[in-house]
């Protein structure tokens, strides 16, 4: 298809948190997106602030589910002229009060990053990767109900100290606009069209309705007609509801669009 | 191609031991190829070595490896499903945890690399990618056809030189045909 959206986020510094599993950042291709998200470039660096004479964390990157919590974050746009789908969320973890919670996935990359063995002279801030930069060529690609994940994972809670630790993560990603089938139709009230209907359409994944989503709601013009997109490879339904003066109409519904 | 994949070993202490298999890929596959596209090792060291640092070398194993651990593998895609025979195999199980050693036997190398040590344990330690293989193989094909394999091998002058105070992980990405 078609790069709709290129676009950065800029994660604000995340404290250590004690802990041995501190999840810093998830990239999250909500069910309901329009795009796959390709992925071209993610890096944490971290300023350490203490001596930690034992092994560095580690951090981790997979395909997590059951993200929530954090903060979630302003993209930015290489090109103003272009829009991010809405189901597109980047989110980072805030301090102790908004932690991200989520499961992990399988390793896809990791990384160390830096430790300060004694706290002397200059300290180097590099650009770590948290993918490999061939993904720059090569699509890493999250599809609709698919996130990425960020994991500290250390030795110990205190390898991870969050009087020490500042961790910072960047990302590039583009947006590929999926494929759609359109749907549509009139509104008419005995056999004239309506305008001001409200049309609600739902897509889902199957004829059962798994991870229904709301499409979009139409009010009808002059005339009537309505139209909307569905997912290729989804379903659609389409719901009618119309007032006029006190009286209230609806429709029977038409489910199992294709 | 049927698709790009990842692998990454856990954290394994070293072994005091010389040589020791860290990581390896294989494929047994009579009739699909593998694209090794990129290979890294980082290390961090805490304890003093004043001596020559380990050599990380690669080669082609002689034999397809056994035993270690069996890792998980990522897509790049998930559309895409990685070949069964398609194996990666790291020296423990969980970070930091015991040894499940890989049997392997080292073939010519064909890339190594020296990581790092600490001198002195003084100021800040940095942990860049350790590339072990050259980073043209993204463009360059290296294969891997039935029954062979490649092997991460750290190689040290004395055992001592790669004591349990050095934790290494590897990286993994390739494609299948």
């Amino acid at each position: 298809m078609a790069i709709t959206f290129t676009g950065g986020v800029m994660v604000p510094t995340v404290f250590g948190n004690d802990a041995v599993t501190q999840h810093i950042f998830a990239l999250e291709n909500q069910i309901g997106s329009r795009v796959d998200v390709n992925v071209r470039r993610l890096v944490v660096q971290n300023d350490p602030q203490t001596a930690l004479a034992s092994v560095m964390p580690q951090v981790k990157v997979s395909r997590g589910v059951n993200i929530s919590g954090g903060i979630l974050l302003d993209k930015a746009k290489f090109r103003t002229t272009e829009t991010s789908d809405p189901f597109v969320k980047i989110r980072s973890a805030l301090g102790e009060g908004s932690p991200i919670t989520a499961t992990r996935g399988d390793t896809i990359w990791q990384q160390y990053t830096s430790r300060l063995h004694t706290a002397v002279e200059q300290v180097i801030a590099s650009d770590e990767s948290l993918l490999p930069r061939l993904v720059e060529t090569f699509d890493f690609k999250l599809r609709p109900g698919e996130s990425l994940l960020a994991t500290v994972i250390s030795a110990t809670a205190a390898s991870n100290s969050a009087l020490s630790h500042n961790w910072l993560v960047d990302c590039i990603w583009e947006e590929d606009q999926k494929s759609t089938f359109a749907i549509s139709g009139t509104v008419t009230l005995s056999g004239i069209p309506v305008s001001g209907a409200i049309v609600t359409v739902i897509e889902a994944d199957d004829l059962d309705m798994t991870n229904p989503v709301l499409v979009d709601t139409i009010v009808t013009p002059a005339g009537g007609t309505w139209s909307a997109d569905i997912l290729t490879g989804k379903v659609g339904a389409a719901f009618v509801q119309y007032r006029s003066g006190g009286t209230l109409y609806t429709a029977p519904g038409s489910p199992y669009l294709e | 191609m049927a698709g790009i994949f990842s692998a990454a070993s856990f954290r394994t202490l070293g072994t005091a031991a010389t040589p020791q298999n860290l990581f390896t890929i294989e494929n047994i596959d009579a009739t699909k190829l593998i694209y090794i596209r990129r290979l890294t090792v980082q290390l961090d060291a805490t304890a003093v070595l004043v001596s020559v640092m380990p050599q990380v070398k690669v080669s082609r194993s002689a034999a397809v490896p056994i035993g270690g651990t069996v890792l998980a593998k990522a897509q790049f895609d998930t559309a895409n499903a990685s070949n069964a025979n398609s194996i990666v195999r790291g020296g423990n199980a969980s970070d930091g945890g015991v040894a499940t050693a890989i049997t392997a036997t080292a073939g010519t190398s064909i890339w190594q690399q020296y990581c790092m040590r600490m001198h002195t344990v003084v100021g800040q330690v940095l942990a860049p990618d350790n590339n072990v293989l050259p980073l043209l193989v993204e463009t360059e094909d290296l294969i891997l056809r039935q029954n062979q394999a490649l092997l991460v091998q750290v190689v040290a002058s004395a055992g001592a030189s790669n004591p349990a105070t050095n934790h290494w992980f590897c990286n993994v990405v390739w494609e299948e045909d």
